[in-house]
């Protein structure tokens, strides 16, 4: 038996990490292990994750577990419509030192943490949510015209509810996109709400150990990006991103009917990216095809825009994502064919 | 750069080892598909041989599925799977999540030692270490497979079955069918003319050309040729046989012919000569002359001989050599036969009453129409009776024909030609019998036919060779057209030819003349021995045809013509007549249309 490398080594950590890390969360998360799951893709894979569910399902607490099990700096921030910029990003305020002089200094907001909860953020005004978002995209703010970066990992999660859309300002499209992953978070099913409400109607449990600091978190996001990914694995993503495009004639039929537009550059990233984490979190080296076909629905669902004629007919965007999957074939026609069902 | 670690040496080896398999599970499956698509398409061959009953080709319709195995294997060895799709063949297969091709690909693009190529190829190490097996590799066999033992049952089946009944083909078009004949004697006319004596260096190549394509096409006909062709080609030398016999007089001699023509149409004896070479028939200008060498005595010979030099002078001058030539000729024959026969008839007279009834009778023939049968009979029959003379019927012969000279005027005035001095050689000759044979003699050898004129025998070996060429193509179109003159089955070869044992100058279909039977009140015999149509064209020669109008007779001045014409005119339909007036004519354009039809 040879030595193990240094990656060996490190995606041996990741493994553990990322096992102990779910233990701890399902100590206080029943079931929803998928959304687990995929929240840790985007904790990984470096990218910022928007979760959508009806309330009272957990997303929050959630989110508050994530950051117990984090050594990491946690805020939160409820939107409301009259929050303001200021109140996410920080102001700068004028200070009277000792000698009387005074001077404005930056008071930092509650971005500035490295795990920040935006808690039901369709709730803000666009300009409150752009706010947050360039903070997401560039990982910094710029205020009084000096910038401000924020101290890593940062890694934002969002919540949002879909049913009460009264006095709510949905996520433009543009800066949906900015999200990695886009994780629905379903309802418990009998077995999981049994244990919720064994769980929650008792004594409070002690909250979860923590597991990982923010250099390991940084350490598995440098693992994550070294996975490697073969050119035909590569080549699916762009395929699939590709055919999402309805102009493009090899398109699946419902891609054309029901879309306007298809998810772009930054989705195909987005793909491979959660893909990488995905493959990590299995212990893996590198990117199956099954990796880019099970992160497709969360990061793909988000960037896909219905056309009126999909939004009439009741087809979703997963309804799309599924059809593609299907349509695009991972290997060579040949691969394929000498391979059987 | 890593250095190749046992890990890496275990992934190549088992790598390449699962790759030969399945490329080699590749090939076979493609060259089975080949002989599955090629004995398909060998049904439909055997098919298409069975329908169009060729039994050969449907037996190798089999090779066809050797074609389609060849066929597969060429396509493939051009489309053989590169490494990187066997590998992504080789993840789905052992479930391997696409380490090997991961592997293989940083293996081929120069890994570092921090990376994942180690984990990987690890991974993928494990996935290709187990040996290949079949039911892991692509499969040699598919479903469109079984089509290869259905369609060789059914090449198999469409071999044994019977083939189909020839349709009806349609009649090729006219003339392209093949005709063949075995038997063609009858262009050996047409090949002797090389033979022929010609008339000059010209004629001697046109008649071997003439010959050398009658060889070709006999050549041709044995070994068959389109029917269309060989009639085409028959004609031709038809036509090229009937120009050659027609050529005397024509061109550059047609005025030296007309000239000779008017010279002998003064002499109203020399018509019916005058006619056939007119006609620019020789053979029958021969036969006219002989016939008139026979009748003609005295001055009516010598009128007939200066018309002939007249005849031929005009030729001459008028730049027609061979007819002029032709002339001579029988100018000379004419005065040969002449004396001849003088003599003859002076030995009739003097035997008289010692001639048979059959000399008699020749005589008369020959006096009246100057049948040359006649003529040889009675030169004959006056040898016979020379032959049977006693002494004192010679004697009495002799001192006949003496006395015949004494008749004679001495100035050499009458009708006969022989002379007295020519008279009494005979009588002399008749004292002895060594005279009597010599003269018995003479007249057998007078009495033989004489050889036809050089024209006349190649005109007559021209129409034979015509003939001959008419016989090919009756031949050729089975018999359909109409018999040549005299034609008919016989054992003598040649149909048309003379009867086996029968006198070889005989015409064809003809006796040599004659005939056993007695002719006397019978239908005369008809005259030459060969029958030729001559187109004499319209009844009325010069006269328009019936119902054509040349012109208008014209009535009285400034009206328009309703009266009968005089000559051609009077010919016209009695419809044209007054036609102008019974037209639709209008009143006030009548004159007009009837000045313009005014001749």
């Amino acid at each position: 038996m040879s030595e193990p490398t240094e990656f060996e080594v490190a995606l041996n950590r990741a493994g553990e990490a990322s096992a102990k890390l779910r233990e701890s969360i399902g100590e206080v998360i029943v079931g929803q292990r998928a959304v687990v799951a995929q929240t840790l893709w985007g904790l990984i894979a470096g990218g910022h994750v928007l979760l959508e569910g009806a309330p009272g399902l957990g997303k929050t607490l959630l989110v508050r577990t994530l950051a117990h099990c984090l050594d990491l700096e946690f805020s939160r921030i409820q939107f409301t419509p009259d929050l303001m910029p200021s109140d996410v990003i920080g102001t700068n305020v004028l200070v009277t030192a000792e000698d009387d002089s005074r001077s404005f200094r930056f008071h930092k907001g509650p971005i500035f943490s490295q795990l920040v909860l935006a808690d039901e953020i369709n709730r803000a005004t666009p300009k409150t949510q752009s706010a947050l978002l360039e903070a997401m995209q560039e990982h910094a703010c710029t205020v009084a015209g000096e910038r401000h970066a924020m101290d890593e990992p940062f890694f934002v999660l969002a919540t949002e509810n879909p049913i009460e859309m009264e006095g709510t300002y949905p996520l433009p499209e543009a800066q949906l996109d900015r999200f990695l992953l886009k994780v629905v978070v379903d309802g418990p099913n009998e077995d999981d709400m049994t244990e919720i409400l064994v769980r929650t109607t008792g004594h409070a449990n002690p909250p979860p150990d923590r597991v990982l600091d923010a250099s390991e978190v940084l350490a598995l996001r440098r693992t994550c990006r070294d996975i490697a990914v073969a050119e035909p694995v590569l080549r699916y993503a762009a395929r699939l991103v590709g055919a999402s495009d309805p102009d493009n004639p090899e398109s699946p039929e419902i891609a054309q009917r029901a879309l306007r537009y298809g998810a772009g550059v930054r989705g195909a990233q987005s793909l491979v990216l959660a893909a990488k984490a995905s493959a990590l979190l299995e212990g893996r080296g590198h990117v199956a095809f099954s990796d880019i076909s099970s992160v497709a629905t969360p990061v793909l669902r988000h960037r896909l825009i219905r056309s009126f004629e999909g939004e009439a007919d009741g087809i979703s965007t997963v309804d799309v994502i599924e059809a593609l999957i299907d349509a695009v074939p991972a290997r060579p026609d040949d691969v394929e064919r000498a391979s059987g069902p | 750069m890593v250095v190749a670690t046992t890990d890496e040496r275990d992934f190549l080896a088992g790598f390449h080892r699962w790759a030969r398999h399945v490329r080699a599970h590749n090939a076979a499956r493609l060259a089975t598909s080949g002989i599955a698509v090629g004995l398909v398409l060998g049904v439909a061959a055997a098919a298409f041989a069975w329908w169009s009953r060729s039994h050969d080709l449907r037996l190798h319709s089999w090779w066809l599925g050797a074609g389609g195995l060849l066929v597969g294997l060429w396509i493939a060895r051009r489309h053989a799977w590169s490494d990187q799709h066997v590998a992504l063949f080789l993840d789905q297969k052992l479930k391997s999540d696409e380490a090997i091709t991961t592997a293989l690909e940083l293996q081929q693009s120069s890994p570092s030692d921090d990376g994942p190529y180690l984990t990987v190829l690890r991974d993928a190490r494990r996935a290709v270490s187990s040996a290949p097996v079949p039911a892991q590799l692509p499969p040699i066999t598919q479903r469109s497979h079984l089509f290869a033992p259905v369609a060789g049952a059914a090449i198999f089946a469409i071999g044994l079955l019977p083939l189909p009944p020839a349709a009806a083909t349609p009649p090729p078009p006219p003339g392209t069918e093949q005709v063949k004949l075995s038997h063609l004697g009858t262009l050996d006319d047409v090949i002797k003319l090389s033979q022929l004596d010609p008339e000059d260096e010209a004629q001697a190549k046109r008649l071997r050309e003439l010959s050398q394509r009658a060889q070709t096409l006999r050549k041709r006909l044995l070994q068959g040729m389109p029917e269309r062709e060989a009639l085409d080609e028959i004609a031709k030398l038809r036509d090229a046989v009937a120009h050659e016999r027609q050529r005397l007089g024509t061109g550059k001699e047609r005025a030296g012919l007309e000239s000779a023509l008017s010279q002998l149409r003064k002499n109203p004896q020399l018509d019916a000569a005058r006619k056939a070479l007119g006609d620019r028939d020789m053979t029958a200008f021969d036969k006219k002359m002989r016939r008139l060498a026979n009748q003609l005595e005295g001055d009516d010979r010598k009128r007939a001989q200066e018309a002939l030099k007249k005849a031929a002078e005009a030729a001459r001058k008028r730049g027609a050599p061979r007819v002029a030539r032709s002339l001579d000729e029988q100018r000379r024959r004419l005065a040969e036969t002449g004396q001849h026969n003088d003599r003859l008839r002076a030995l009739t007279k003097a035997i008289e009453e010692g001639l048979s009834e059959e000399a008699k009778r020749a005589l008369r023939e020959m006096n009246s129409s100057g049948d040359p049968e006649a003529a040889r009979k009675l030169s004959e029959a006056m040898a016979k009776a020379l032959d049977l003379l006693t002494e004192e019927e010679r004697k009495l012969l002799a001192e006949r024909l003496r006395a015949q000279a004494k008749e004679l005027d001495p100035n050499g005035g009458g009708s006969r030609s022989l002379s007295e001095e020519q008279l009494r050689q005979m009588a002399e000759k008749l004292t002895t019998e060594e005279g009597i044979k010599q003269l018995a003699q003479q007249l057998r050898q007078q009495a033989k036919q004489k050889p036809p004129s050089a024209e006349a025998k190649r005109q007559r070996q021209l129409g034979e060779a015509e003939r001959g060429l008419g016989e090919t193509e009756r031949q050729l179109r089975g018999g359909s057209l109409m018999p040549l003159p005299g034609q008919g089955q016989n054992a003598g070869g040649r149909p048309g030819g003379p009867p086996a044992g029968a006198d070889p100058s005989g015409r064809p279909g003809g006796t040599p003349g004659g005939g056993p039977g007695q002719h006397d009140g019978s239908t005369k015999k008809l005259e030459g021995d060969e029958l030729r149509s001559h187109a004499r064209g319209p009844l009325s020669a010069g006269a328009p045809n019936p119902g054509s109008v040349r012109g208008r007779t014209p009535g009285r001045e400034g009206e328009t013509a309703n009266l009968r014409g005089e000559k051609e005119l009077g010919r016209v339909g009695p419809s044209e007549v007054g036609a102008v007036e019974r037209s639709e004519v209008p009143k006030e354009y009548r004159e007009q249309v009837g000045r313009y039809f005014q001749p």
